[in-house]
């Protein structure tokens, strides 16, 4: 269980994030939305103590602030937004550097499965730099994903921190990356990812928590979440929510201000 | 690689060893040294007192700056950050020259506990307090920029440079002899006494560099993503900073400033072995070592029997390497 109470985040004197409440359970993923700048990405990185906060973050009942860095290694890893890396790297290199968080030396192969995870089989030797932005961002996931490998732990379900995971990728490797997020959330770990795509987000997250101007609007499954009402309050443009056929999972329709066909 | 590098320096060093203006037969003393028979006074005299404290001067100086040269490009994210560059040499410069024309007004119980130690300390001292600045200067919210890195490394450059100036006008004619003596850029000063002064610092600061390795690597990916990784980063920093301090002052307290080795070698080896930094470290150790020695017999016999400042072969060489390297990465710059 992660859990943030009060989160107050400014940068550079702006207020950003003033009081927010958030919650994620392992065993499903839970997205982020909100529209730009509402501080989807100040809160994971608040999370992820790459900012400082006031208010209290716990993960696993315990004060993240007081966890040791390499004890937190071990427990969750982090996806950023964009990673540009400094020298030539090839892809096995950069996915291996996941594994320095391990406690125990894990097998060989290790990497090279990940990357199958990802979709990236035979890049090993590649060189990052040369990859394009989906394919780096897919790397970095195969990194992250040594890093905390089996969902569960000794010490409890590991996490997963994504910031816009799969914003950079085609649909199919969406598709592929999102499945990959939710088999290890139903294996039990815990998956929190800022999220841009809605109906991603209502297909696959068991909880959608809404941010608007630096405060949690809703959280809560999607069909409570991603409602017409609160959709047009917090992106201030019209939407259609419908469900998808055979189901109930919601769909989100942009409605053009002056549609052609009136 | 290592295996290759070892031998390469130990050919170069017995090359070394052998050729200079002296005109004797050194070859034969060196075969007859490994035979265990006797050689000449003349022979002993120049291989022991005169050649060999300057191939061990040489190997320290060399392995120092080409290992700073790699810690620092780790540590800015860029391989484009060289002590000589950015002005930690120069900082470490005006630590040295502090030393020779102010050393003086220390209390008098400092100068006889530092004694020869003086210069390097403060050199190290110099060099340490140039790049924290530098540091502080390029890198916000980590993020370091390579174009306030470079320009800030200019600026820091020039005014310590003007500090030294300073300090050098100031100074009476005896610390001016000392200055000269000091300032040649070069390694034929090189005594037993000055490997006993420069030699522990730079040990010291090659025996950091194993455990900074996998930091190194770790910050290649950025800082925020290097603390997920588990790694301490701020005390890697301050201990990246101390090793490239310690190294960079020994070498130039003792050699003055002599550049290019830190880029061109750390950038050579990366085309070769890739940029691991465990394997980058120990291998530029010993290539640095290399072509420090081998720039050395270039410096002494391509005018002898007088020499040419190894700072003008090792600039003559590493000039066009750096411009090439810079317009390889000119993407990378966003200048």
């Amino acid at each position: 269980m992660l859990t943030a109470t009060d989160i107050r985040v400014s940068l550079s004197g702006t207020p950003v994030l003033n009081g927010l409440d958030f919650r994620a359970e392992p065993g499903q993923i839970t997205a982020i939305v909100g529209p730009n700048g509402s501080g989807k990405t100040t809160l994971l990185r608040a999370m992820t103590q790459e900012l400082p906060y006031e208010g209290e973050i716990r993960l696993g009942g315990a004060d993240i602030a007081l966890i040791p860095g390499w004890d937190l290694a071990a427990r969750r890893a982090v996806l950023p937004q964009a990673s540009r890396i400094a020298f030539p790297f090839t892809v096995l290199e950069i996915v291996r550097f996941g594994m320095m968080a391990c406690a125990d030396p894990p097998p060989p192969t290790r990497a090279s499965e990940a990357l199958e995870r990802v979709g990236l089989a035979g890049f090993e030797g590649r060189f990052y730099q040369e990859l394009s932005g989906g394919e780096q961002q897919r790397v970095q996931l195969a990194r992250v994903l040594t890093q905390v490998w089996d969902p569960v732990g000794p010490e409890g379900p590991r996490w997963l921190f994504l910031d816009e995971p799969v914003s950079s990728l085609d649909i199919g490797h969406q598709l592929e990356v999102m499945d990959l997020m939710a088999d290890y959330a139903a294996a039990g770990g815990g998956v929190v990812a800022v999220m841009h795509d809605l109906n991603l987000t209502a297909m696959y997250a068991g909880s959608v928590a809404m941010l608007v101007r630096g405060k949690l609007e809703a959280q809560g499954v999607a069909r409570h979440v991603l409602t017409d009402r609160i959709l047009s309050a917090a992106y201030g443009c019209r939407v259609q929510v419908g469900v998808a056929p055979g189901g109930d999972i919601p769909f989100v329709l942009p409605q053009a201000a002056s549609s052609p066909g009136g | 690689m290592l295996a290759g590098l070892t031998v390469l320096l130990l050919v170069i060093s017995a090359i070394s060893l052998t050729v200079g203006a002296s005109g004797a037969n050194l070859w034969t003393a060196l075969v007859q040294i490994l035979r265990g028979e006797q050689i000449g006074l003349q022979e002993s005299v120049i291989l022991f007192d005169i050649r060999l404290p300057r191939l061990v001067m040489g190997i320290l100086v060399g392995a120092a700056l080409a290992v700073s040269g790699a810690v620092m490009q780790g540590l800015f994210r860029n391989p484009l950050a060289d002590p000589g560059l950015v002005g930690v040499s120069a900082g470490a410069g005006l630590g040295a020259i502090s030393a020779i024309v102010l050393g003086g007004l220390l209390p008098l119980t400092m100068r006889e506990g530092l004694g020869y130690y003086t210069v390097p300390v403060a050199a190290f001292l110099g060099g340490w307090f140039t790049t924290i600045l530098l540091y502080r200067l390029s890198t916000s919210r980590g993020r370091t920029s390579v174009a306030v890195m470079l320009l800030g490394g200019i600026a820091l450059a020039a005014l310590t440079g003007a500090l030294s100036g300073i300090l050098i006008y100031m100074a009476d004619d005896a610390q001016l002899r000392d200055l000269t003596f000091w300032g040649l850029g070069s390694l034929a000063g090189a005594t037993w006494e000055k490997v006993f002064v420069a030699g522990p610092l730079i040990v010291l600061a090659l025996a950091a560099t194993p455990f900074l390795a996998r930091a190194l690597n770790g910050l290649a990916l950025g800082e925020a993503a290097a603390a997920h990784l588990g790694i301490p980063v701020q005390r890697m920093k301050n201990i990246s900073i101390l090793t490239v301090a310690a190294a960079v002052g020994a070498a130039v307290a003792v050699s003055g400033g002599i550049g290019f080795i830190g880029i061109v070698v750390p950038h050579l080896l990366r085309l070769m072995i890739g940029p691991d930094h465990r394997y980058l470290l120990p291998n530029a150790a010993l290539l640095g070592a290399s072509l420090l020695i081998l720039a050395d017999m270039i410096s002494r016999s391509i005018i002898a029997p007088a020499e040419l400042p190894i700072g003008i072969v090792t600039a003559t060489l590493g000039g066009p390497f750096f411009l090439w390297i810079l317009l390889r990465n000119r993407s990378l710059l966003d200048l």
